[in-house]
């Protein structure tokens, strides 16, 4: 695994990134002031569930959130030190694809049907590189070949059905990974994948992310892949990151209800017989967000402080928390 | 026939005399379109299956995307036709029926699909689709009706307020209440529940999970409970079937299947599913299977698994190997135990627990 202490250079650096949507005619923010880092060569997972601003997040971080119906109101997104906020549209596609690249869940979709996979992932190289058809072509083979895929030469010429699902979630990460990004973006890339194919698929991450030093940021809902891949973990809800920490550290010792909450929930962890521990209630809507602590209407162990919007502050060093109680609480992983 | 007196006691299922649904041989196929002139070609989606399901009980179905399944789970209640094999619930040759009779039937056994946004009638009040399974099969009408309705709603959780909304003003976890409601609406005596929780977050999923729990124990119905996530499964089932490339490759109970299963590929399934514990999940060593699911409309030859299995031999690839008892309850269909008697050592999975 990656060593958390060395100073190294950060890949990517988010500083107090907002957005909002326009729902019911008016503003509604469903990022939160959200910041985060990830060096080259390590794995942050963003882990929440849905509607918990995981997946918008990251969009902002792409520059893919669209006017008129969206907008980032603050932030920085630094990528290698360029803030990617401040880059003309044009300079900004420059950097997407090439210096920061993303893998979706669902790669039927995000591959063109009409087209050969080799031919898509040439495509991209001569867009960022500029080099001849020729030596595009010959870059995407040698990028299908590094993720896996047999008789890569040949299979470039295919077309996206007539890949398994498993195989095209390969041929998005060979796409994404065909100009060497800094920066990887993965959605649950694993979610639409069967678990012995999903098991490959976190063994390929893993391996590109180390040959090719990327750092990679890994948005998922499930906390067994968390607990596969990551090297430091992120935890969001209601829009706002809750608690962020290094992955042992914080399966060994969650200091947010809500944390302790997903850990107790997973199903391995209960006994059959024995009923599910689960959180009640339903996560908040964007438009009706509670006045203090957000995951305050559903917690165990809710005061009456917790009326106040808890700040996200450090309980020891590396490892944040937005619980007022963090202090006095002892909560238990899954173990 | 209650669960929840010693927690820790894996509870057998309540009947050990006939079972509620007895599966005998059941083969599925479709034909596949093809180009107009091209020779017809069936895809076997089942290839004879053979299960039981006790009163009360649970069986869990596990497999990947294509392995059967959910054709299995429609096998069962008659909405797909059968190439061969016997389905029998609760005495009735389910196979056997026909139109009416078949409809008929239906109030016996019922479905719960994964996505209830579009199982539901989205033009429909909840309250609607839930009384109308109650308007076919019985004679109740008017405020006797709304009465069951709303009792219905409130055994799934659900206040009666809500009968009146559409399926849009629930969030997911509430759907499937509303589409549990709807099955258990009759009494069934079967509820096939076809990843019904799959869809859920974390913290819902639970919920729903508990529900079916506390149905099962307080009606007796049984489970046929479809799903690709081996901790659901662990927890819900007394008994788990898996499948792969439409074979029933092992069957067994819960506790005997997780900690020492006997095919390889339910080694390879176990050995896939991380575990929500970073040091137990970093310290396993674990085989990764190589490959994918064959194309089922052209399966090998032989045992199905036998292009991905590790410890593959010669008679794997032109014999399909015959159902063996395991030691410690249930069958297991492979090679390695037909030959020598016993898998051999490091078939059990590391740190699966």
């Amino acid at each position: 695994m990656t060593a958390i202490a060395a100073p190294a250079t950060l890949a990517l650096d988010v500083e107090d990134l907002s957005v909002e949507f326009v729902a019911d005619r008016r503003w509604v923010r469903v990022v939160d002031g959200v910041s985060f880092s990830v060096r080259r060569g390590e794995t942050l997972a963003v882990v929440g569930e849905s509607g918990s601003g995981k997946s918008v997040t990251n969009l902002a971080v792409m520059g893919l959130i669209n006017a008129p119906q969206g907008r980032i109101t603050s932030g920085r997104v630094l990528l290698e030190g360029t803030d990617l906020r401040a880059l003309e549209r044009r300079a900004l596609e420059d950097v997407r694809g090439n210096r920061i690249a993303m893998v979706f869940q669902e790669p039927m979709t995000s591959l063109n049907p009409a087209y050969r996979v080799g031919d898509q992932i040439a495509e991209v190289v001569r867009r960022h590189r500029g080099v001849s058809r020729s030596a595009a072509r010959a870059r995407a083979v040698e990028a299908l070949d590094h993720v896996g895929i047999p008789q890569a030469s040949s299979r470039a010429r295919a077309y996206p059905h007539e890949f398994s699902g498993g195989m095209r979630q390969r041929v998005m990460i060979a796409m994404a990974i065909a100009c060497e990004p800094a920066v990887l973006v993965a959605d649950e890339p694993t979610t639409a994948l069967d678990v012995t194919i999903q098991a490959q698929a976190l063994d390929l991450l893993r391996q590109m992310r180390d040959d090719l030093g990327m750092a990679l940021v890994f948005i998922t809902h499930d906390l067994a892949v968390v607990a596969d891949i990551a090297d430091r973990v992120m935890v969001m809800y209601g829009g706002q990151a809750v608690e962020t920490a290094e992955v042992h550290e914080l399966f060994a010792h969650p200091r947010h209800p809500y944390t302790e909450g997903l850990m107790r929930s997973m199903p391995q962890v209960g006994l059959r017989g024995r009923r599910l521990a689960s959180i009640p209630g339903q996560p908040p809507r964007p438009t009706a967000l509670p006045p203090g602590c957000r995951f305050a209407p559903r917690c165990p162990y809710a005061l009456p402080k917790c009326d106040v919007p808890p700040p996200l502050v450090d309980v020891v060093p590396g490892h944040a928390t937005r619980c007022v109680r963090a202090d006095e609480l002892v909560l238990r992983g899954p173990r | 026939m209650s669960l929840v007196a010693d927690p820790t006691a894996p509870a057998s299922p309540p009947a050990a005399q006939a079972p509620l649904l007895d599966v005998r041989n059941l083969s599925v196929s479709f034909r596949l379109r093809s180009a107009p002139f091209a020779p017809k070609r069936r895809l076997r989606a089942v290839d004879d299956a053979s299960f039981t399901i006790g009163a009360g009980e649970t069986l869990g179905l596990v497999g990947e995307s294509g392995s059967g399944k959910s054709t299995t789970g429609r096998g069962v209640l008659g909405l797909v036709r059968a190439d061969s094999g016997v389905v029998q619930l609760a005495g009735t040759e389910v196979t056997a029926l026909r139109g009416g009779d078949l409809r008929r039937f239906r109030r016996h056994a019922q479905m719960v699909f994964q996505d209830p946004y579009s199982s539901l009638d989205p033009s429909a009040q909840v309250g609607d689709s839930v009384a109308e399974p109650l308007k076919v099969h019985t004679d109740l009408r008017g405020q006797a009706l709304q009465d069951r309705v709303g009792e219905l709603f409130e055994r799934v959780g659900l206040g009666r307020q809500h009968l009146r909304r559409y399926p849009y003003e629930f969030s997911g976890g509430q759907r499937q209440r509303i589409a549990i409601a709807r099955a258990i609406a009759l009494r069934p005596k079967l509820v096939v529940c076809d990843e019904a929780v799959s869809a859920l977050d974390v913290s819902t999923q639970n919920q729903v999970i508990n529900l079916l729990e506390d149905l099962r124990d307080a009606d007796g119905t049984s489970y046929l409970f479809i799903s690709h996530d081996l901790g659901v499964v662990r927890h819900i089932a007394h008994r788990v079937a898996v499948m792969y490339l439409g074979r029933l490759v092992e069957i067994g109970p819960t506790e005997r299947l997780f900690a020492a299963p006997a095919h390889p590929y339910t080694v390879a399934l176990l050995d896939a599913s991380p575990v929500p514990d970073p040091v137990v999940q970093r310290s396993r060593t674990r085989t990764v299977l190589e490959g994918d699911l064959p194309d089922p409309s052209n399966p090998p030859p032989g045992c199905p698994f036998s292009t991905r299995c590790p410890s593959v031999m010669d008679v794997c690839r032109q014999v399909m190997p015959e159902p063996v008892a395991v030691a410690g309850g249930g069958v297991v269909r492979c090679h390695l135990h037909t030959a020598g008697g016993s898998a051999p050592a490091g078939l059990v999975p590391s740190g699966a627990g």
